[in-house]
């Protein structure tokens, strides 16, 4: 390993450290490429940390707790994403009658969130027009 | 009186670890990583996100890092062996490895890199001097992005995570002079680098 080398690991340690040229007797920054100087310069005030999304860093967190719980009780490890329950209302968890066919491909369909609130509310108006007709006709 | 001496002489040398404390405290019960895992979270995704320029992949990487880690602390070893091997060079060796694999994926399945858009504002700061840093900032990150990853790391490692060298050469499986010439060649290409532009 060069001298150079050297010299310029400690004065990288120097300016990390907030010194100016490290330890004053043992190195003159004139011994230092003055090119390769200037980049570690440039890297130290200006290189930033970045940090994830608080969002991110909270669900991390309740997933390695759950984990962590498991480890200490000796348990198998949490399904991510938490666990899994039927969905209330339909064996199979077809939203489809029974007297319609389930989907393109014989699937049954499982939709979550907004999208099965959406069809719920549809389902439940087209439920009540066709009572409706039937009791009229 | 001699045999004591010896005894001594035999016992192994530990580097300090700041970690020691916290570390023992969630081998001993899981549920307590959480200090860990709020120390390093930020370190961890910061140098995923050096790594990949990519957001979301650096969360996918942190996540798996971590939970590896809490996997793994029971088997984790504080050594002194002439090397550094403290929770966090460990936990970075992981964070290596998980970034390894992530690359390996990335060839099989290529994908347009997103360049993080840097917005390092600083409340109340002299706007031309925010300018000023912010360009720099820019400019470095581009000088850092076009190292070979082994340069790119080392330099990570040395000026975001501030690692000493000795750390850099436990996560990287380098020696330390190894290490110290990566660097070297790295700044002398990101100053070619910032010369260019």
């Amino acid at each position: 390993m060069t001298d150079e080398v050297v010299r310029l690991d400690a004065y990288v340690e120097g300016v990390l450290a907030g010194r100016p040229a490290g330890p004053r007797p043992l190195l003159d920054p004139a011994d230092i490429d003055p090119a390769a100087g200037r980049a570690a310069d440039v890297l130290a005030r200006s290189l930033v940390r970045f940090h994830p999304s608080f969002r991110f860093e909270d669900a991390l967190a309740a997933r390695l707790r759950a984990l962590g719980e498991a480890m200490h009780d000796e348990r198998p490890e949490p399904l991510v994403g938490g666990p899994v329950l039927a969905f209330p209302g339909g064996a199979g968890g077809s939203l489809a009658p029974a007297d319609e066919p389930a989907g393109p491909l014989g699937r049954g369909l499982l939709v979550g969130g907004a999208i099965a609130s959406g069809l719920s509310l549809a389902g439940a108006a087209y439920l009540a027009w066709r009572r409706g007709h039937r009791v009229a006709s | 009186m001699f045999r004591k001496a010896a005894e001594r002489g035999r016992q192994r040398l530990v580097p300090f670890d700041a970690d020691r404390s916290a570390v023992e405290a969630a081998r001993r019960d899981p549920r307590r990583f959480e200090p860990l895992y709020r120390k390093y979270v930020g370190q961890v995704y910061s140098f995923a996100a050096y790594e990949l320029r990519d957001h979301h992949a650096a969360e996918d990487v942190t996540e798996q890092v971590l939970l590896q880690a809490l996997r793994g602390l029971p088997s984790f070893e504080e050594r002194g062996d002439g090397r550094a091997s403290t929770f966090r060079v460990w936990l970075f060796q992981i964070a290596r490895h998980a970034l390894a694999n992530e690359h390996r994926r990335r060839a099989r399945h290529p994908q347009a890199p997103l360049d993080a858009a840097l917005d390092v504002s600083t409340p109340g700061q002299d706007p031309a001097v925010l300018a000023v840093s912010s360009d720099e900032t820019r400019r470095a990150w581009q000088a850092i992005g076009r190292l070979p990853a082994e340069r790119r790391r080392a330099l990570t490692l040395r000026f975001v995570e501030e690692m000493s060298t000795p750390e850099i050469a436990g996560v990287m499986g380098r020696s330390e002079g190894a290490v110290r010439v990566l660097i070297h060649r790295a700044l002398r290409a990101v100053a070619t680098e910032l010369e260019r532009d």
